[in-house]
């Protein structure tokens, strides 16, 4: 059996502890593995194929040179999920500061149009089949600006809280509530629309 | 509706709330048409998107996504290398100095019997400011790629040549 | 006579051929993309669209320009690619080749390898250029 064969058959955690030890063939193993989810992460939050590359390579770079602070807490795939978010969050710090301030941007604590949308009672998401549902939620989330997103994808996908969303977005737990709370309603609206784009 | 209250019922669905306060807001949903048909969207919306995300796959081979990362830690990895400290330096110097004449030696008479000899020099990038290079050799085509990155001098330059061809 | 003839018949033979050491080197400039389509450029060939699509995320490889160039041992030849695109090839011998790629009168990359090589980047709207370089001796190198 060679070197490699052993080590795909090796659980994270084991491979984890050799490339503790140095061992780049153990951690390439890692990002073999878990390559995807990473990068489908840096995806969600980026919305660009380029930048989400970019970002989760970077990542696994992080994550070896941080490899002594994984003390498995948590799997290592989190873990490394948690580096790339905070990467893309970094990211996405960068680009509000390139964008000037605008109505749009103003809009993203206060509500803008989602204040005066009327509420969705009937499903549109309802008897979809499973790939439909996520192609018809994978086009809303583009939809919508990069912190109703990002507030989206940190609440829903990643499962976290309120105040760990607000530590690492760096705001406070009203402005979480807040985006939260309009990125659903947009997401309803959009939802809605696209059931209707369909049934055209 | 105020604001207030549309996030407190968020907050309830979402189990953030003490239980005395998530007992508040239900008897407030349930005696409202307007704020359990908030409620109703908020739930759907939040149940639609659990579990649903898009199955995603890195767009490259396994080996060229990897081997951009173990040449970015391998650089690191010599960036970050300890300098050499000057007492070794003057210790090594002693033995240096005379390796490198007889290598020379060795060089020069290696040239002058085959001046055919191929180049010593082993595989090299460089690149404009603007640019950094990825290198990845792959096995079945025994090709090599260079992957020149991110600049928008290089673009431009092809562009001239490829903008001609795009979508007709 | 006959030994004469066939002297000459080889020394003029030797001076119209590719000699020892030289290198035919081929190079091609492909653009690759997935929602584009090109119709005034042929598709890359199967086997090469092979090699790339196994590496690359794009599905249409179309091959721009196309030039072959006869290069020295240690000598240098200038390949010129499109208006404004050019290589600077230098034969260092074993397949081995140091290549300058300019860009608008700058220089984009020089790089040092051995053959076959390809030099590729990002181009807009998510597609993307490459520089293809071969031996033509047709061993494929």
């Amino acid at each position: 059996m060679s070197m490699n064969q052993a080590k795909s058959e090796m659980q994270d955690v084991d491979l984890v502890k050799l490339s503790q030890k140095g061992d780049l063939t153990a951690f390439e193993e890692l990002v073999g593995r878990h390559r995807d989810k990473i990068f489908a992460r840096a995806f969600s939050m980026m919305r660009n194929e380029e930048e989400a590359l970019d970002l989760s390579q970077e990542a696994w770079i992080k994550g070896w040179q941080r490899l002594a602070q994984f003390h498995g807490d948590s799997s290592f795939v989190t873990w490394m999920t948690r580096i790339v978010i905070n990467l893309c969050l970094d990211q996405l710090r960068k680009h509000k500061r390139q964008r000037a301030e605008s109505i749009e941007a103003m809009d993203e604590e206060s509500g803008g149009v989602e204040r005066h949308m009327p509420v969705v009672i009937t499903n549109p998401t309802e008897g979809l089949e499973r790939g439909e549902l996520r192609k018809r939620i994978d086009r809303a989330l583009a939809q919508l600006s990069e912190e109703h997103r990002m507030v989206m994808v940190l609440h829903e996908f990643e499962e976290l809280e309120y105040k760990e969303i607000a530590k690492r977005m760096d705001c406070s737990i009203g402005t979480v509530m807040s985006r939260l709370f309009y990125a659903r309603r947009r997401m309803a609206s959009l939802l809605v629309g696209l059931k209707r784009e369909n049934s055209e | 509706m105020n604001n207030e209250l549309e996030l407190k019922i968020q907050s309830w669905l979402d189990g953030e709330l003490s239980a005395a306060e998530a007992k508040q807001v239900a008897a407030q949903v349930t005696a409202d048409t307007a704020l359990s048909g908030l409620a109703t969207e908020l739930r759907q919306t939040k149940s639609a998107l659990v579990g649903n995300e898009m199955d995603l796959k890195v767009p490259e081979t396994r080996e060229f996504y990897w081997s951009k990362i173990a040449r970015q830690i391998e650089h690191e990895e010599r960036k970050s290398a300890a300098p050499v400290s000057v007492p070794f330096m003057v210790q090594f110097r002693k033995f240096f100095i005379p390796l490198a004449g007889v290598a020379a030696v060795v060089a020069v008479g290696l040239l002058t019997l085959n001046p055919s000899v191929p180049s010593l020099s082993s595989d090299s990038n460089a690149s404009s400011g603007e640019m950094e290079t990825v290198t990845y050799r792959d096995q079945e085509s025994g090709m090599t790629v260079v992957w020149l990155k991110d600049r928008e001098e290089s673009q431009a330059s092809t562009a001239d040549d490829t903008s001609k061809v795009e979508t007709q | 006579m006959r030994v004469m003839f066939l002297t000459v018949g080889m020394f003029l033979a030797a001076g119209f051929a590719v000699q020892a050491g030289d290198l035919k080197l081929e190079a091609t400039l492909v653009w690759g993309t997935t929602t584009g389509t090109n119709v005034s450029h042929q598709l890359l060939d199967a086997k090469r669209t092979k090699d790339l699509s196994r590496i690359f995320k794009w599905q249409s490889y179309y091959a721009i320009t196309n030039r072959t160039a006869v290069i020295p041992a240690n000598g240098t030849r200038t390949i010129p690619m499109g208006a404004k695109c050019q290589l600077k090839v230098k034969n260092l011998g074993a397949s081995r080749v140091e290549v300058v790629w300019m860009g608008n009168n700058k220089i984009i990359s020089t790089n040092v390898h051995t053959l076959p090589l390809t030099l590729a980047g990002n181009d807009k709207n998510d597609s993307a250029y490459f520089m293809l370089l071969r031996s033509a001796d047709g061993n494929g190198k």
